[in-house]
C-alpha cells in the first residue's frame, strides 16, 4: 500500500508519545514492505534529512508559551485559526503530495499547529481515503475556538467526515463524542504501545529497602496537568504516614515553576527530584532501575506511552483509575490503579513500601502481557488491515484539488477578516 | 436526478428594509417560476437573514427562511449566520444570488464542502472583493446571468446560462378595463445612476411624468424636485404592487433612464444589468423607452415594444411622438405584452433555469456513481 501520513510534528520534532507513536508505526508499516510517505511541518529546530518525510507544511508554534504571552490578542486569535481551522498552505502541501505520490489511503495523526480542520475538509472534499489515529482529542480541539465548542463547526464535522478512526481508548471517544462532536465511520480501539526488544537490566525490587518511584512526561507544568502536583503531594502524605524511605525522580521539560514551588513548600527537595527531559534510553534505564512508575494524570488523559514502557520493564505502573490507559489493564494483576489524589496514591505507596503489595509478580505479568500483546508488531496488522479497508472506499462525489485550494483560500481570507473585524472593530 | 428542494440564498430579502432593487424581485419570481416548472414537486426556499430566526411562505412552493445573523455587519451584504450549514444540508442545490458579498462566500464555501451543485448570480450588490480575489465564480457549477450584457461581466470559465426575464406576466396584466393614458412613468430607486434628472429635463413641458419609487438619496431627491418646477411631475414615494400596477396601465410609456455616468461624475460599469420594471411595465401593455445604456436595450423590439434613444433630444423626440400617437402606443402595448409572455414570464425563465438545475444535479449524480 502507498500511505501517506500526515501529522503535525514528526521525531525527532515532537511534544511527546503521539508523535513518537506516529513514527514508530510509520517505521513498523515500512518494515512489513508499504511505502510510506511522511507530510509534516518545517522542523522547529534543524533535524536530518529522511528521503520519505517531506517537512514542507507550516507549523503554528502553539507550544511556544513566552511567544504566545507577547503576543497581541488578534494574533493569538489569528494564529489559532490558522492552527486548528484553516491554513491554506498546508492545504496546498496536502494536495501536492496526494498528486504527487497518490497515495491508497491517508494515515492522519496530530493536527493541530497545521490547520487541521482544512486538511481533513481537503480530504473529504477529494474524497481522499483515510485512517485517523487519535491518541488525544483531536477533533474536539479542531472543533473548538479559544476553549469553546463552534457548535457549527462541530455539526459540520460529523455531517461530513465519514471515515476509519483508531483511539486509544474508549474513554477518548466517549470523551470526543460528549464534547460535541460525533465520529461517524468506523471506530476501532487500538491501544498504544511498546517498540523495540531491548528487555534492560531489571534490577530488584526495594532494594536497599527505598522505594523508588519514577514518572515522566514531555511536559512539567500546570497546564499540561500530568498530575506531577498530584505526585508530589502524595509524597507529603508518605512522609507524614511515617514513611521516610522513598525516591521520586520525575522527568520531563520543566515550564514552570508550579512543581519546583510544591516541593519548596513540603520540603521535599531530598526525596522528589525533577531531573529534566532525558533521551527514551536513558528513560528505559531508569525504568529499569525503578520499582514503580506513577501517572497521577488527568482523567482525561488517553492513554500514555510511558507506562507502558515502564512496565515492559517490569516497573509496575500506578496509575489513575480513571485515564484511558486503566481500561486496558487489571488492577493487582498487570499494574495497579488509585483514584487521582494525593492520599490514594500515598496509600498505595506505603502498601508498596511496607510489603503489602507484592510487586515482583505484577511487575512480571505486567511486563509479559506488554510485551506479547501491546507491541508494535502485534498491534501494526490491525493497523494495516484498516489501512488495507479504507484505501478500498470508493472515492464517491469527488471535487477537483484546484477546488479544494481555492477553498482553503476563501476559507482563511474569511477567517482572517472575520477574526479581526470582531476584535479590531 | 430532479431537485426536489433548491435553496436561493440572498443576503437580503425584499422588504421594506430593503435598500437593493429589482435584483430581489428576481430571485423570488424565479423560485415561483422553478417551483410551477417541476410540477410543483420541486420546492424553493429563500434564505436571509434577520435579528431572529422564522420561517413562512412566500408563495405556493416558495418559502422564506430567515437565519439569525452571526452580527451585524458593516454592509448588509455580508450578513452571515452560524446556522447557514444546517440550512443547506437538506437541499439539492444552492443558488447564490449576489456574487460578490460575505454571504455568498461563506455560502460557496458551504455547499461546495456539503457537496452541492452551486449557481451563481450577480445582481450588481458589491461588499467584498475576496471572492474575486480568490477567482469563486470558479467554484460555480453554473453561472445565471439575466441578461448578456450582464453575462459579458462574468470573468470565469465556468458556462454561463442566460435567462431573461422572470417577470410576474399574471400579477403584472393589462387591466381589464384600461384607464385613460395621460402620462410618461419612471418605476425605479430614486438614484442618481438612473439618470432620472436627464429624463426630468427631457420631458416635454406639456408631458405629464410620474415618478414612482424610493428616495435613498434626500439631496438627489432635493435635487430632482427642483428640475421638475415648472413641469407637471409627480413623486409618488411610497407605492405598493397594486399601485404600480395602475401607474404601468395608465402611461403612455415607463421610460428607465439610467446612465453610465451620473450628475455627480461618478461612473456606473452595469447600471442596469436587465430594468425589470421596463418588462412589468410591457407585461402591462405598456411600452418601454430606454436609454442605450446596460442590459436594457436586449429587452426592447425597437419600434414595436418601445425605443431606446441615444440622447436626451432624442428621448425628447419619443415621448412627443407617443403622446401624440395613441394608436402607436396600443400596438407597442400589445406586442410588449405578447413579447413578456412568450419570453420573459416568470414561468418561462422558470422552466429554464430548472432545467439547468436539473442538469446539474443529474451530473452531480453521475460523478457520485
Amino acid at each position: 500500500m502507498k500511505v501517506l501520513v500526515v501529522s503535525d510534528l514528526y521525531p525527532p520534532d515532537m511534544i511527546g508519545g503521539y508523535e513518537l507513536g506516529c513514527r514508530q508505526a510509520v517505521d513498523a508499516l515500512r518494515t512489513r514492505g508499504h511505502e510510506v510517505r511522511v507530510l509534516t511541518s518545517a522542523p522547529r529546530t534543524p533535524v536530518q534529512h529522511e528521503a520519505h518525510v517531506r517537512r514542507t507544511m507550516k507549523l503554528v508554534d502553539a507550544w511556544s508559551d513566552y511567544v504566545y504571552r507577547k503576543s497581541a490578542p488578534v494574533t493569538v486569535h489569528l494564529d489559532q485559526g490558522e492552527s486548528l481551522h484553516i491554513s491554506s498552505f498546508n492545504v496546498h502541501a496536502l494536495i501536492h503530495e496526494l498528486k504527487e505520490f497518490q497515495p491508497d489511503v491517508v494515515y492522519v495523526w496530530m493536527l493541530v499547529g497545521v490547520g487541521g480542520l482544512g486538511l481533513m475538509a481537503c480530504l473529504h472534499h477529494l474524497g481522499v481515503p483515510w485512517v485517523w489515529h487519535l491518541m488525544d482529542d483531536v477533533p474536539l480541539m479542531l472543533c473548538k475556538s479559544h476553549g469553546s465548542l463552534v457548535p457549527t463547526f462541530a455539526r459540520e464535522f460529523s455531517r461530513q467526515l465519514h471515515g476509519h478512526y483508531l483511539a486509544c481508548s474508549q474513554q477518548l471517544v466517549e470523551e470526543i463524542e460528549a464534547g460535541g462532536v460525533s465520529l461517524n465511520g468506523s471506530i476501532e480501539l487500538i491501544p498504544n504501545w511498546i517498540s523495540g526488544n531491548d528487555r534492560g537490566h531489571r534490577q530488584p525490587y526495594l532494594r536497599d529497602g527505598t522505594l523508588r518511584v519514577v514518572s515522566a512526561a514531555g511536559l512539567i507544568d500546570r497546564q499540561v496537568d500530568k498530575g506531577m502536583d498530584v505526585l508530589i503531594e502524595s509524597a507529603a502524605r508518605l512522609r507524614e504516614l511515617g514513611h521516610t524511605n522513598f525516591t521520586i525522580d520525575i522527568y520531563g521539560k520543566v515550564t514552570d515553576d508550579h512543581c519546583p514551588s510544591l516541593i519548596h513548600t513540603h520540603e521535599l527537595e531530598s526525596q522528589v527530584r525533577l531531573r529534566g527531559s532525558r533521551s527514551q534510553a536513558e528513560l528505559a534505564d531508569a525504568f529499569s532501575e525503578s520499582d514503580v512508575f506513577a501517572f497521577p494524570t488527568r482523567a482525561r488523559e488517553p492513554f500514555g506511552f510511558a507506562p507502558l514502557e515502564a512496565a515492559a520493564r517490569g516497573c509496575v505502573p500506578v496509575v489513575s483509575q480513571a485515564c484511558g490507559i486503566a481500561e486496558w489493564f487489571l488492577h493487582g494483576v498487570h499494574l495497579l490503579k488509585a483514584r487521582r489524589n494525593p492520599e490514594s496514591f500515598a496509600k498505595l505507596f506505603a502498601a508498596i513500601a511496607s510489603g503489602s503489595i507484592e510487586l515482583e509478580s505484577i511487575g512480571r505479568r505486567g511486563s509479559a502481557v506488554i510485551r506479547r500483546e501491546f507491541h508494535i508488531d502485534a498491534i501494526v496488522p490491525r493497523i494495516e488491515r484498516a489501512l488495507a479497508s479504507a484505501a478500498r472506499q470508493s472515492r464517491e462525489g469527488s471535487g477537483t484539488a484546484e477546488e479544494a485550494y481555492r477553498l482553503a483560500i476563501l476559507a482563511e481570507k474569511l477567517s482572517k477578516v472575520m477574526i479581526q473585524e470582531s476584535l479590531c472593530a | 436526478m430532479s431537485p426536489r428542494k433548491v435553496a436561493y440564498l440572498t443576503p437580503l430579502y425584499f422588504d421594506e428594509a430593503s435598500c437593493l432593487g429589482g435584483g430581489e424581485r428576481y430571485p423570488l419570481n424565479l423560485a415561483r417560476g422553478v417551483h410551477h416548472a417541476s410540477g410543483g414537486r420541486c420546492r424553493v426556499e429563500l434564505i436571509s437573514f434577520g435579528a431572529a430566526a422564522r420561517q413562512l411562505d412566500l408563495a405556493e412552493g416558495v418559502g422564506l427562511r430567515v437565519l439569525p445573523m452571526a452580527r451585524k455587519p458593516a454592509n448588509p451584504l455580508d450578513v452571515v449566520s452560524w446556522h447557514l450549514p444546517d440550512a443547506l444540508v437538506d437541499c439539492d442545490l444552492v443558488h447564490i444570488h449576489q456574487a460578490y458579498t460575505r454571504c455568498a462566500e461563506i455560502g460557496l464555501l458551504v455547499a461546495k464542502q456539503q457537496r452541492k451543485p452551486v449557481c451563481i448570480t450577480d445582481h450588481g450588490g458589491f461588499a467584498s472583493p475576496l471572492g474575486l480575489e480568490v477567482g469563486h465564480l470558479e467554484l460555480a457549477d453554473r453561472i445565471i446571468a439575466y441578461s448578456d450584457f450582464g453575462a459579458s461581466f462574468y470573468r470565469t470559465t465556468r458556462p454561463i446560462t442566460v435567462i431573461k426575464g422572470g417577470v410576474d406576466a399574471w400579477h403584472f396584466r393589462p387591466p381589464q378595463v384600461r384607464p385613460p393614458r395621460d402620462r410618461f412613468l419612471f418605476v425605479g430607486r430614486l438614484l442618481p445612476h438612473k439618470g432620472i434628472d436627464v429624463l426630468i429635463a427631457a420631458m416635454p413641458d406639456d408631458c405629464p411624468l410620474t415618478i414612482c419609487g424610493r428616495p435613498y438619496r434626500p439631496e438627489y431627491l432635493a435635487k430632482l424636485r427642483s428640475l421638475a418646477a415648472g413641469k407637471t411631475v409627480e413623486f409618488v414615494l411610497d407605492a405598493d404592487d397594486a399601485t404600480i400596477r395602475d401607474l404601468y396601465a395608465r402611461s403612455w410609456a415607463t421610460v428607465l433612464s439610467s446612465v453610465y455616468r451620473d450628475y455627480e461624475g461618478r461612473t456606473h460599469d452595469a447600471p442596469e444589468l436587465m430594468g425589470f420594471t421596463l418588462l412589468e411595465s410591457m407585461a402591462c401593455g405598456t411600452p418601454a423607452i430606454a436609454n442605450r445604456v446596460g442590459a436594457m436595450p436586449e429587452f426592447i423590439l425597437e419600434g414595436e415594444t418601445g425605443f431606446v434613444y441615444d440622447s436626451p433630444a432624442m428621448l425628447s423626440e419619443r415621448l412627443r411622438q407617443l403622446a401624440a400617437e395613441p394608436e402607436t402606443v396600443e400596438r407597442m402595448g400589445l406586442k410588449a405584452r405578447e413579447i413578456v409572455e412568450v419570453h420573459y414570464d416568470l414561468n418561462v425563465a422558470g422552466a429554464t433555469l430548472f432545467d439547468v438545475y436539473r442538469t446539474l444535479c443529474e451530473n452531480r449524480r453521475e460523478v457520485a456513481a
